[in-house]
């Protein structure tokens, strides 16, 4: 199953790739939101990881433009982030994040996660 | 893959975290030091921020708890700035390039494995004054480093003695809910995981076909869940949805325990959310490379060439012409081999700004020592430079910086009696001349002083008194081992490593150094660097049956050697004309042990160094012209003082490659006195 992981930080990237390959999932990686745009129509993702801070397009946006796209507006997404405030968190389920979960992740956990919203 | 191939690339993920920090560490500073000249701009401190904010998430995976906490410390400073609550002054960024070397030390302190850093008590306070000053209040980032954990997972209490207990939970979704990409069935069966379960589908609320809203939830899940899991865990499955779902969770042997509240979320304005203004980082895609990789393809390139070689040289054995077909073909191979070479070398090209960077911590350290107000004008710090070169320039450019610092510019006092800025000028540009890397350090200090290093040479007997010396040969005097200028030693420069190391240390790589000087108006130092260590191109000469290589970049040119018009000027040197003058005369056989029989040397290279100096090198007949890929003698044999590198020629045999430095050494000794 294809997972799109978006991060502007090459180690969560590879943190992130490295557990769900462990549970035998397909990983894409993007380094922000304009990257995971070009990349999701090729890809086709089942769930999109993402990061909230990113330069260029952060996570809020990329949502918001997934879910703008017919072919992508019900993929589960996922923020994986530092920030635990609950405004922000507010923000992502607005924008229309499926999950949040904050750094640092436990590797079960993620991959819990991804069963979760895409099982 | 198996489990052990996970441990191994975890220590990779780990380089590869400390790579990062490395490449964040540097776009902090080149952040930071442009806030000096346009404060307030919003985009900058942005990218200051999610610079110290992926150090912090990367240490938060990797456990490093002092990295996390200090790194969290400054982000919270940084998100106060970046929300506009404190204006951004000069000071502040004084206080962000301190907390940025803090953070170089502590990322470098767990990069050699240690395991902790305690962070200077005054940097910590510094901080917290930011924290505490300014319109905001601070009770949101006391919240944020109570929520944020720093170990993995949470560690779990179990209060209750896990037994079996009966739920019952009551499901409601908001349209919210599924538009968020998410599925209730997703839910349950999560919660089926939890224990035993059944589920009731309540469709009471769902209304007549004419009346129904295809884009509203109607209908309620009605679980009973029996499970000795702890209620927290019931209820973390539904945090995750926040309000979109509303779940009412019952214990059926006790009363309720928790509802949660369904709002709706229809407030259209809510999604406006604010459009950052974001930066095109250049537009350039870039893949990472494993630089082992690179070296291998350079390494088969060079195998390349050394079969293009041979082909070649087989070609001329059997009389092919270049102009044949297969010449033609040939030539146009060896022009891509040629191509894809300097391709592939380009690729492990660095740009001079990673070693600049860190030498604008060394000036500001220094500065800080010496107690001097300096500032530090970079130039041409994207001049790219083999990664080799990289490595080894970095120790003696902080030596040189140092000394700049300490040695040229004068302090503040002293500057505005001789009427210069208070503030002294240290420049740091490099560029490319001729094939060769150029790095000028320039300082607008009190300049060499030609006469006290002389007496100094004098006093320390590296010269005898009233030796005559032009100018530039007292400068270089500075290089001798053993030479220092200051009588004291200072905590700065005076760390028993002396222009001498770093002379000598610029040679190992096949570079120059050059002083211009002035006095009172500051001095110069021009540093000349190769590209590359790993090809050079060169002539094949022979000399006594034997094949050899000098670099072409040395030889000025190249003419018939006519033994009858050398002449012997003297305790065994000979000179030879050359436009109006005479050259030193070196033959290639005297080097290698062989007495020149004045028959056999028939081609005299004017070979030339950096100095302008020439010399005349005698040599029997040159063979070809060609590009070599370089190996180094010590790695693979031993160091042989005329020739410090080899390389593999056409016909397989090892060429040595000479070095031009090396002669110009001979014929100084033979001029000396001794």
């Amino acid at each position: 199953m294809n997972v799109l992981v978006v991060d502007d930080s090459r180690t969560m990237r590879d943190l992130v790739t490295r557990e769900l390959c462990k549970e035998g999932y397909d990983v894409e990686t993007a380094e922000d939101g304009v990257d995971a745009l070009k990349k999701v129509s090729g890809f086709q993702p089942k769930v999109v990881i993402t990061d909230l801070n990113m330069p260029r397009m952060d996570g809020l946006q990329l949502t918001k433009a997934l879910r703008a796209r017919p072919e992508t507006r019900y993929i589960p997404i996922i923020f994986l982030t530092t920030e635990s405030g609950g405004e922000l968190r507010q923000a992502a389920r607005e924008a229309g994040a499926t999950g949040w979960i904050v750094k640092p992740f436990d590797g079960p956990k993620l991959c819990a996660a991804v069963r979760r919203v895409s099982s | 893959m198996s489990a052990d191939d996970f441990t191994d690339d975890m220590d990779e993920i780990r380089q590869i975290f400390f790579d990062e920090c490395d490449e964040q560490l540097a776009l902090l500073e080149e952040q930071l030091t442009s806030l000096t000249e346009n404060t307030g701009d919003a985009e900058k401190i942005n990218t200051i921020f999610r610079c110290v904010h992926s150090i912090k998430g990367g240490a938060a995976a990797f456990g490093m708890e002092d990295l996390v906490k200090f790194s969290h410390l400054f982000e919270s400073v940084l998100d106060r700035f970046r929300s506009g609550y404190i204006p951004v002054d000069m000071e502040a960024v004084k206080t962000f390039l301190k907390c940025k070397d803090t953070l170089f030390d502590i990322v470098g302190a767990f990069k050699d494995g240690g395991q902790s850093y305690i962070v200077a008590p005054e940097n910590v306070a510094e901080l917290d004054v930011y924290l505490n000053s300014g319109a905001g209040s601070r009770s949101e980032n006391i919240e944020m480093e109570d929520v944020f954990g720093l170990s993995f997972a949470p560690v779990k209490i179990e209060i209750d003695p896990p037994t079996d207990q009966k739920y019952s939970i009551i499901i409601n979704v908001s349209s919210q809910f599924y538009k968020r990409g998410d599925d209730i069935r997703n839910i349950l069966a999560t919660l089926s995981e939890l224990g035993q379960m059944t589920v009731d589908l309540d469709v009471a609320n769902v209304p007549l076909l004419n009346t129904i809203q295809p884009d509203q939830s109607y209908l309620i899940w009605k679980v009973l869940l029996v499970t000795d899991i702890a209620r927290q865990e019931i209820e973390e499955v539904f945090e995750w949805s926040g309000d979109d779902i509303h779940a009412e969770i019952i214990l059926l042997t006790d009363k309720i325990i928790k509802t949660e509240t369904y709002l709706p979320i229809f407030d259209d304005k809510h999604e406006e959310l604010q459009i950052k203004k974001t930066v095109d980082r250049k537009g350039i895609a870039t893949v990472r490379v494993d630089i082992q990789r690179i070296d291998k393809l350079v390494d088969l390139i060079g195998e390349l060439v050394i079969n293009q070689g041979a082909i070649q040289s087989q070609m001329r054995r059997n009389k092919i012409s270049g102009d044949s077909f297969l010449g033609n073909v040939v030539a146009a191979q060896e022009q891509l081999i040629h191509e894809l070479q300097e391709n592939v070398i380009m690729m492990r090209a660095y740009p001079i700004k990673t070693v600049f960077q860190k030498l604008g911590r060394v000036v500001r350290e220094t500065a800080r020592f010496t107690d001097k107000q300096v500032k530090l004008i970079l130039e041409g710090e994207d001049t790219e430079v083999d990664r080799s070169i990289l490595e080894k320039i970095s120790d003696p450019l902080t030596h040189m910086v140092r000394n700049a610092i300490d040695h040229g510019i004068e302090d503040s006092a002293e500057r505005l009696k001789v009427g210069k800025e208070a503030e002294g000028l240290l420049r740091l540009r490099a560029f490319q001349r001729s094939g060769r890397i150029i790095v000028e350090i320039q300082d607008d200090g009190a300049g060499l002083d030609p006469e006290r290093i002389y007496d100094k040479a004098v006093e320390k007997k590296i010269i005898e008194k009233g030796e005559k010396l032009d100018r530039d040969e007292i400068f270089s005097l500075i290089f001798e081992p053993g030479f220092s200028t200051v009588a004291k030693v200072t905590d700065v420069s005076g760390r028993g490593v002396g222009m001498d190391v770093v002379k000598k240390s610029l040679q190992q790589i096949n570079g120059r150094i050059f002083i211009n000087s002035t006095k009172g108006k500051g001095t110069t130092f021009s540093i000349s660097l190769p590209f590359t260590l790993s090809v050079i191109e060169g002539i094949i000469f022979k000399a006594e049956r034997q094949d050899f290589v000098i670099p072409v970049n040395n030889v000025s040119e190249t003419v018939i050697f006519d033994p009858a018009k050398a002449f012997h000027i003297g305790d065994g040197k000979y000179g030879y004309p050359y436009r109006d003058g005479y050259l030193s005369v070196i033959y290639a056989a005297e080097i290698l042990g062989y007495r020149p029989d004045g028959k056999n040397q028939k081609i005299c290279f004017v070979i030339e160094n950096e100095n302008e100096d020439k010399i005349a090198f005698v040599v029997d007949k040159i063979i070809d012209h060609s590009r070599f890929v370089v190996k180094n003698l010590e790695d693979n044999y031993r160091k042989i003082k005329c020739f410090s590198t080899a390389t593999i020629l056409g016909d397989g045999n090892v060429a040595f490659i000479l070095d031009v430095e090396f002669l110009f050494g001979e014929i100084l000794k033979k001029e000396s006195p001794c």
